[in-house]
């Protein structure tokens, strides 16, 4: 029997692996962890590069706000139906 | 803590999330695009250029202009911010860098929180509330009129009003002269057209 319990749904998301975004390998490369800051300046990167590393994480977190909107706007369905009288489970 | 004891702490935090590759993710979004998650936990007062204008944030509707338009921009703009830029010049680092990479000249606008109309974009075309219009050009005032605009008068003079339905016309009629641009009379009223109902200003 499937398991549809809300345990189970938030153990199969939290194991989807995270997107790896051009911004990422950028950050991990320009971050200084000695420097005491938390986000590395864009000053020394390629502004093209930045314009693609910006459209890119827009990109994403538009398609994020998208997902979030849709699943927001779903009407719950149940996940199991139990009618006695005839012993459906 | 003394500061060398904070800078490990700082490292051990950088190293742990740069490990993480969900912490990595989540933090390269605060890194280029922060107003997002702002906006998502409820952080912002205000989510539309409307609301910028009438509280006056003059630097944050020039980045939600700048997140719309030039992603590019609008993150250099956060890092700038970030590297300890003074917020009141940040509306002036996005107009010069949009003139720089559009040649749109947009640094000479008056109301501080103009980009909460969107780009401030300078006007250019035809004035029609420009008081010596009809006297200027009588040729374009003919072409008006011919598409179904008309004369009126406001406050003691004389100006052209054209309706929504005339401008539609005038749309319609220009449309419909594009496949006949071999035509060089028809081209150069296609054009005339164009450049009566045309104008350019703030938008995004």
């Amino acid at each position: 029997m499937i398991d549809r319990t809300q345990s189970r749904l938030f153990q199969v998301l939290s194991e989807v692996k995270a997107l790896e975004l051009e911004g990422s390998l950028v950050f991990q490369q320009a971050m200084r962890p000695q420097s005491g800051e938390f986000f590395p300046s864009l000053q020394n990167i390629d502004k093209q590069q930045v314009l693609r590393m910006a459209i890119e994480v827009k990109e994403y977190t538009t398609r994020c706000w998208q997902g979030t909107q849709g699943l927001r706007d779903l009407n719950p369905i149940p996940a199991q139906v139990y009618i006695p009288k005839f012993g459906i489970l | 803590m003394n500061r060398e004891e904070y800078l490990n702490v700082m490292f051990n935090l950088n190293q742990a999330v740069l490990a993480d590759s969900t912490a990595l993710l989540a933090l390269t979004v605060a890194w280029l695009d922060p107003l997002m998650i702002l906006e998502e936990s409820g952080e912002l007062e205000e989510t539309d250029l409307t609301e910028f204008y009438e509280s006056g944030d003059e630097m944050g509707a020039a980045l939600r202009v700048a997140r719309d338009c030039f992603p590019g921009i609008y993150a250099k703009a956060i890092s700038q911010v970030r590297d300890g830029m003074e917020l009141n010049l940040v509306s002036d680092l996005i107009s010069a860098e949009i003139t720089e990479q559009t040649g749109i000249p947009i640094d000479d606008y008056d109301d501080p929180v103009a980009f909460a109309y969107g780009i401030p974009m300078p006007f250019y075309g035809v004035d029609w509330d420009d008081d010596d219009f009809i006297e200027d050009h009588p040729e374009l005032t003919d072409l008006a009129l011919l598409l179904g605009a008309t004369r009126e008068q406001s406050y003691g003079r004389e100006e052209i009003n054209f309706s929504k339905r005339s401008y539609q016309v005038s749309q319609i009629i220009r449309s419909s002269l594009e496949e006949h641009d071999k035509d060089a009379v028809l081209r150069s009223l296609m054009v005339a057209i164009a450049h009566i109902t045309g104008s350019s200003g703030n938008s995004t």
